[in-house]
C-alpha cells in the first residue's frame, strides 16, 4: 500500500508489491512499460517456482555444468558477492532448507497451507554455503556443487530494482523510485526534498503505519523483517530468512532492519545479515558506515551511521 | 676360540644395525605416506574455491579482487577470466569469478555506503520500506 498520486504506480510481481515513483508523471507509462519487462526477464531467470526458470533447471542438474543466460549469470553474480561481503551470512544456497521448512511453493500458498507445512521438518544442518557455486563467467557456465540448490530470494529483488531504476532513468530521463516489497531503488534526479519513504515492519501496510519516516535522494534503501512472511508449521510459526549455519529460520533479536546504502543490493544484503548477526549487528553496521534502523522484538529501535533520530519505541 | 668370538659378535653387531637401519627406513617412508595422506585429506577440505576474481561488467560497479588462492595438493589449475586467476584445490574443479554486481555503488569488496544518509522527515511516506 502506498500514497497513489500522481507519478505513483503499485502493481503485484515476485509474489509481493511493486511500486513506482517517477519525478515527471507523464513518463510513468513509460517507466512502467521498462519494468514490466525488465522484472519478467528476472522471474523467468530466477524464480524458484517456475519449472521453466534457468535457476528450477541448474537445481535440478544435480550438479552438472550448465550454460546459463547473461542476465542469470549476473542474478548469480550478485548473490555470490553478497554471500562474500557477509562471510557467508546472506548465501545462495538455502534452496533446500527452505524446502525442508515447507516454502517450496508461492509464498501466497504457503500461508494458505498453513499447518500443513514442513513436511520434512527444518533442515537443522549448515546449507552447502556460496563456494559449492562454482561460476564460470565467462563461459557463462555454473556448476552446483556439494548438492546445493539456489534461491536468490535473498538478493533478487533488490538487484531488480537497482536494475529497473538504472534502465528506467536511462531510458525516461525522470528520477525514478523502484521499490520491489519494500526493497527500494533511486535513479535520476530526485525531488527536491528526496523521495519520502516510511519504514515500517510491513512493506504493505499504510503510509501512517508505526515507523519512521525518512528523506533519500539516491543510492537504495531496504528492510527485512522476520514478521512479515511467516507461517505455521505443526505450532511453530517460520520465517523465511535462513541461518546459513544452521539451515534454520534465523534466531535474532531485531524483528526489522532497515539499512541504506549506496545501492538497493547493497542495503538488502546488510539488512538481510543484520538479522542474522543478531546483537552484532549494529557494530557491524556502524564499522561498515551503513546508516540503519535496527527494532528489537520488543519494539525498540536502534540506529546506526548517522540514520535520523527514532521517535521513540516502535515510533 | 678367541676369535672366532670376536668375528660372531661382529657379524651379530652388523646383523643389528641392518635391522636397525631397516626399521627406521620403513618408518620414515611411513611417516612420509601418512603425511601426504594427511595432506590430501586436509587440502580436500581446505582448498575450497574463492570466488576472487573480478572484471569489468555491465552492471556499473568499480571491481578490485577481493579472493585468496585456494591451496591445491594435486595442481589442478583454476581458470583465469580477466583478472588473476586461483588455484581450485584437490578436487580438480576450476575457479570461479565473480564481478561486482547489481547496484550502483560499491565494488566488489566493500558493501556501499550512500552518498549521504537518510534524512529525517514528517508525516506519511510516499512509498513504504518494510518486510515482504
Amino acid at each position: 500500500m502506498t500514497t497513489l498520486a500522481a507519478g505513483t504506480d503499485s502493481f503485484r510481481v515476485f509474489g509481493t508489491t511493486a511500486t513506482l515513483l517517477v519525478g515527471e508523471p507523464g513518463r510513468l507509462a513509460d517507466a512502467r512499460a521498462v519494468a514490466d519487462a525488465e522484472l519478467a526477464a528476472v522471474d523467468l531467470a530466477c524464480s524458484r517456482f517456475r519449472p521453466d526458470s534457468e535457476l528450477s533447471r541448474l537445481n535440478a542438474a544435480g550438479g552438472a555444468d550448465t550454460a546459463v543466460s547473461e542476465l542469470f549469470a549476473d542474478l548469480i553474480e550478485a548473490a555470490l558477492r553478497a554471500a562474500a561481503l557477509t562471510d557467508g551470512d546472506v548465501d545462495p544456497t538455502c534452496g533446500q532448507a527452505l524446502e525442508d521448512i515447507g516454502y517450496d511453493r508461492d509464498f501466497a500458498l504457503v500461508r494458505a497451507g498453513s499447518g500443513r507445512n514442513a513436511r520434512r521438518g527444518p533442515h537443522a544442518c549448515p546449507v552447502p554455503g556460496w563456494r559449492s557455486v562454482r561460476l564460470d563467467r565467462d563461459r557463462r557456465r555454473v556448476r552446483l556443487e556439494n548438492r546445493a540448490r539456489l534461491d536468490l530470494g535473498a538478493t533478487a529483488k533488490a538487484w531488480a530494482a537497482d536494475r529497473c531504476a538504472r534502465v528506467i532513468a536511462a531510458q525516461t530521463g525522470t528520477g525514478v523510485l523502484v521499490s520491489i516489497g519494500g526493497d527500494m531503488a533511486v535513479a535520476g534526479p530526485a525531488p527536491g526534498d528526496g523521495w519520502r519513504v516510511r519504514v515500517t515492519d510491513d512493506h504493505a501496510a499504510g503510509p501512517e503505519a508505526p515507523g519512521q519516516t525518512v528523506r533519500i535522494r539516491s543510492g537504495g534503501l531496504a528492510t527485512s523483517s522476520t514478521t512479515v512472511r511467516t507461517w505455521d508449521a505443526g505450532g511453530r510459526v517460520l520465517h523465511h530468512i535462513i541461518d546459513p549455519g544452521t539451515g534454520e529460520p534465523a534466531r535474532s533479536c531485531w524483528r526489522t532492519v532497515s539499512v541504506a546504502a549506496g545501492s538497493c543490493a547493497d542495503a538488502n544484503t546488510a539488512s538481510t545479515a543484520a538479522i542474522i548477526r543478531s546483537e552484532a549487528a549494529p557494530s557491524w553496521l556502524d564499522n561498515a558506515g551503513l546508516p540503519a534502523r535496527l527494532v528489537r522484538n520488543d519494539g525498540t529501535a536502534t540506529t546506526t551511521a548517522g540514520w535520523p533520530g527514532d521517535a521513540g519505541p516502535g515510533a | 676360540m678367541r676369535r672366532d668370538d670376536v668375528r660372531f659378535a661382529a657379524a651379530a653387531r652388523d646383523d643389528g644395525l641392518r635391522k636397525i637401519s631397516k626399521l627406521t627406513w620403513r618408518a620414515g617412508a611411513a611417516g612420509v605416506l601418512c603425511s601426504a595422506a594427511i595432506a590430501v585429506a586436509f587440502g580436500h577440505h581446505v582448498a575450497t574455491p574463492q570466488p576472487a576474481v573480478v572484471h569489468g561488467g555491465t552492471s556499473g560497479s568499480s571491481s578490485s579482487s577481493t579472493g585468496s588462492t585456494g591451496s591445491s595438493s594435486t595442481g589442478s589449475t583454476g581458470s583465469s577470466t580477466g583478472g588473476s586467476s586461483t588455484g581450485s584445490g584437490s578436487t580438480g574443479s576450476t575457479g570461479s569469478s565473480t564481478k561486482a554486481g547489481g547496484g550502483s555503488g560499491g565494488g566488489q569488496g566493500t558493501i556501499s555506503v550512500p552518498a549521504q544518509p537518510p534524512a529525517p522527515a514528517s508525516g506519511g511516506g510516499q512509498v513504504t520500506s518494510g518486510g515482504t
